[in-house]
Order: structure tokens, then sequence, then C-alpha cells
């Protein structure tokens, strides 16, 4: 099996994470801890067999317009233990079961790829910049990474989306794993 | 119309959040139902805001969808104020990103008021946004709510409909299904004829049992997908549309008079108007 993720962000800077950050220091209690937010977007993608993932994801993040538009945003990809490099100091993946499985079908159906083609799950990465000790900066993301009461909680809603939260810098495989996989259900669900 | 009269109608606020767009057609339908819909900034003093009879939080894209649709707009403390008149029994609707939000600041299905029990998830059927008119069915259940009582249990009215996140889902289905037999789910996708459960587009988005609309257990707050006010006139009712109000509006062609009559969506803004001067009526079994 080979698993890979590409990470994308804006060259400018996000505004949406710069709402999430405006909502959760004036609103949601934050001022204090929370320095700052950004955002990357995660696409992950599984191969049943080995495969040079690397140089198949840069073909198709330069030749493609599939997974990032050169004007609007930077990448990086990291293969198996690979890191990625996100900024901040604790990491909130959030994504909903199925989404990415459209750039599964346009990879099949435009046959971008040789071979089997990967699954794909795609999600939002938080990167977060809290306090530097370890035990607050795990509080606050957990407090921050799911909205379960109306002053409470903000960047995913459990009853949609599924949550993972990282201390340390996720490498590919990490992030991978973090994605709900069950490909049939997640076609039967959309 | 006089002065005097208009001042003598409930106060309804259009709440206006960063984004939104549909705030002069909502009052537009409020004032033709004769309720004095006033729009009213989010960051107004509160207690300009304590001092309405009901609220609407309309239509639009309050700060712009970010993170979640009415994910933001739910922690603003202007939402305080109507919370607190959710929970006093004052009438709240929130049309289609207003859903959003009383969703996301969990005063629909409001079991535990705050709590959030409830997501609208991406459309299914559609990738992405959905444009169009749909059939909803009246399934009062044997409860009344604020927004229903002048429409008949079972009546099928044609509305329109626009989003690209409009799913009423729930981790556990079966909690749905609770809120349903209780009553909290009045207004259901249907076909024409008004079967139930369809599938798209006739329901649009893949809502759970088909649901249009969910109230809070007291059934004076409202969270309702599609657009009634701009159903408000009868001329905004294509011609092609099924069932009395197509019958009715295809009748109607090139009589002013008669195009200018209430649409199907105003049955919903009667029915608060009926509520706000007399009061909750009877359930109609």
């Amino acid at each position: 099996m080979t698993l890979a993720v590409l990470r994308r962000w804006l060259k400018v800077p996000d505004p949406t994470a710069l709402t999430a950050r405006d909502t959760l220091q004036r609103w949601l209690g934050f001022a204090d801890v929370l320095r700052d937010v950004e955002r990357s977007e995660v696409f992950a993608f599984r191969w049943e067999e080995a495969v040079a993932a690397r140089g198949i994801l840069e073909r198709l993040a330069t030749d493609t317009n599939l997974l990032q538009n050169p004007n609007k945003h930077c990448f990086e990809i990291a293969v198996g233990s690979e890191a990625l490099h996100p900024r901040g100091n604790v990491w909130v993946l959030t994504h909903e079961a199925g989404n990415g499985a459209d750039i599964g079908s346009v990879l099949e159906r435009r046959r971008l790829v040789d071979g089997e083609p990967p699954q794909v799950a795609r999600g939002v990465l938080w990167e977060l910049t809290g306090p530097t000790d370890r035990g607050t900066l795990s509080r606050m993301a957990a407090e921050i990474a799911e909205t379960r009461e109306r002053r409470a909680g903000l960047l995913a809603n459990p009853h949609l989306e599924n949550v993972t939260i990282f201390s340390d810098a996720p490498t590919a495989m990490d992030m991978a794993e973090a994605f709900v996989w069950e490909s049939a259900e997640a076609e039967e669900l959309r | 119309m006089k002065e005097s009269i208009i001042e003598a109608w409930p106060r309804v606020a259009v709440i206006q959040l960063p984004g939104v767009n549909c705030e002069y057609e909502t009052k537009a339908a409020l004032e033709r139902a004769e309720l004095r819909g006033e729009i009213v900034r989010w960051n107004e003093p509160q207690e300009r805001l304590d001092a309405f009879d009901a609220y609407v939080l309309p239509g639009g894209f309050s700060y712009e969808d970010r993170i979640r649709a009415g994910a933001v707009a739910a922690k603003v403390p202007g939402l305080d104020v109507v919370a607190r008149a959710a929970e006093d029994g004052k009438p709240v609707l929130g049309i289609c990103n207003g859903a959003q939000v009383l969703v996301e600041a969990g005063l629909v299905p409001g079991r535990t008021p705050g709590e959030v029990e409830m997501a609208l998830g991406s459309n299914r059927g559609w990738d992405g946004y959905y444009c169009g008119w749909v059939y909803v069915k009246v399934e009062k259940q044997g409860r009344e709510t604020a927004f229903t009582s002048r429409f008949e249990d079972g009546e099928v009215f044609p509305v329109p409909l626009a989003h690209a996140q409009g799913r009423f889902t729930v981790r556990d289905p079966d909690r749905f299904q609770e809120w349903a037999h209780a009553g909290q789910v009045p207004l259901r996708y249907v076909t024409p004829d008004g079967d139930a459960d369809p599938g798209f587009p006739d329901n649009p988005n893949g809502s759970l049992l088909g649901a249009a609309g969910v109230t809070n257990p007291a059934g004076n707050v409202l969270a309702f997908m599609p657009h009634p006010e701009r159903g408000g006139r009868l001329r905004q009712v294509p011609e092609w549309i099924q069932g009395t109000w197509g019958t009715r509006r295809r009748a109607a062609a090139r009589r002013r008079d008669l195009l200018d009559g209430p649409g199907p969506g105003m049955k919903l803004f009667h029915s608060l108007a009926d509520y706000l001067r007399w009061g909750q009526r009877e359930a109609r079994v």
C-alpha cells in the first residue's frame, strides 16, 4: 500500500482562517491563548500497491488543474513517513466522509494515472498557533475543534465531520490514516 | 396605508448579518402579512434587539459561509438576544442561511437549547449549489407551530429553493426519527402529488426524511431551507408548476390584479401574523 498527501495553501492571507481566528479570539474567549490560525487543504491518496507516488502527484499538480492552481496556491507533497510542514504548533484535521471521491472519479474517468487509480480523501487542516505548554495547547485545540454548543467549539460540526488533532507535525501516513477509507460506504453516502 | 395602523402591527426584526441578501424581500413579505418588518443590523445594542415581537434570520451568505454555512453567525453576541427570545416563546424563523445559523446555534431542534444537535450538510444528488422550485408537504402530526396554522394538514405547496448545504443530518438518524414523531419536522419535500421520500430533484439535497423545515419542541422556532418570501406573490410562481398553484397562476396570466395576489409562501407569514396577534391556535388533527 502507498499513502501520500498533497497539502495546498493560499499565497495570500486566507480570509477563512482570519475569520476563524477573529471568531475564536473575540467571541469564544481564546484571545489570551490563541495567537494565530492558518489553514490548508489536504488531499490524501491511497494506492493498494506500491507506486512512485511523489512523481504521480507532482505531475498531477503541475500538468492538470485538479489539485492546485499555480496562481493561487503553494503546495507540498509528502509520501509515507515523510513529514508535512504546516505552520502553527497544533493541528486540527476536519473532514467529511466521502469528500474527495469526486477527484478519484475524475482521475479514473480521464485516465490521469496509470494502473489502478488511487482512492482520494479530502479535508481541511487548521494550523493553530498557541501557547508552548503542551497541556494547554492540547486543551485549546480540543475545545476549538468541534462545535458542541453555541458558545463552544467552531471548526467542525460533529454531526457532519470527523476531527483528528495532531500534537506533532503529521507525516503523510498519520494524515492519510485519519481519513475514512471505506470507499464503498463513502460512495453510497454520496 | 396610515402610519398609525402600521405602528400597531407586531414588530418583527429581520436581522441583517454581514453577507445576507434576502432581507428586503423578507421585510416585504412580512409587510404583506401586516407585520411591521424592520431590518436591524446584527450588532445593534441588545436593548434595541430585545424590543421585537419576533425575529427572522433571512437568507444569503452570512460571513461568506466561511468555515461552514452559519457557523460564524451562530457565535455572534447578537444571537444571544435571539436565543433568549426563543426560550421565552417568541417566534424565530430562519430562512435558508438563517436556518443554517439556527442549526449551528443549537436553537433547532432545541431539545437541549444551545447544544448543537444536528448539521446541514452539502447537497446530495446534485453536486454543489442547487436552485429551483420544490414541493413541500405540511405534516402537522397533531401539533400546531407558529408558522403552519394557515396550512391544512397534508397540504402540498410549491416554494423556491437555492442552496448548496441544505441536507438536514444527524450522527444518529434514530434521533431525527424521534423528533419527526414528536412533530418537529412539519415541512417535508415531496413529489408534486405529495408522495413522501422522493429522490432528487423532489428532495433536492438528500435531507433525512425529506426534511425541509425543522422546529424546536415548542414550535416557535423554525429552520426552513426553502425561500417562502420568494413565493410571496402569485406572479412569482412559474406557469409550469403542478397542482392548484399552477392552475391559479395560469388562470391569472396578464391579470395584474390577480398576479399581485398572495403566492404560496405567504401562508407561512400569515400564520406568523396570526400567532403574534392571537397566540397559538388549537392543533387541528
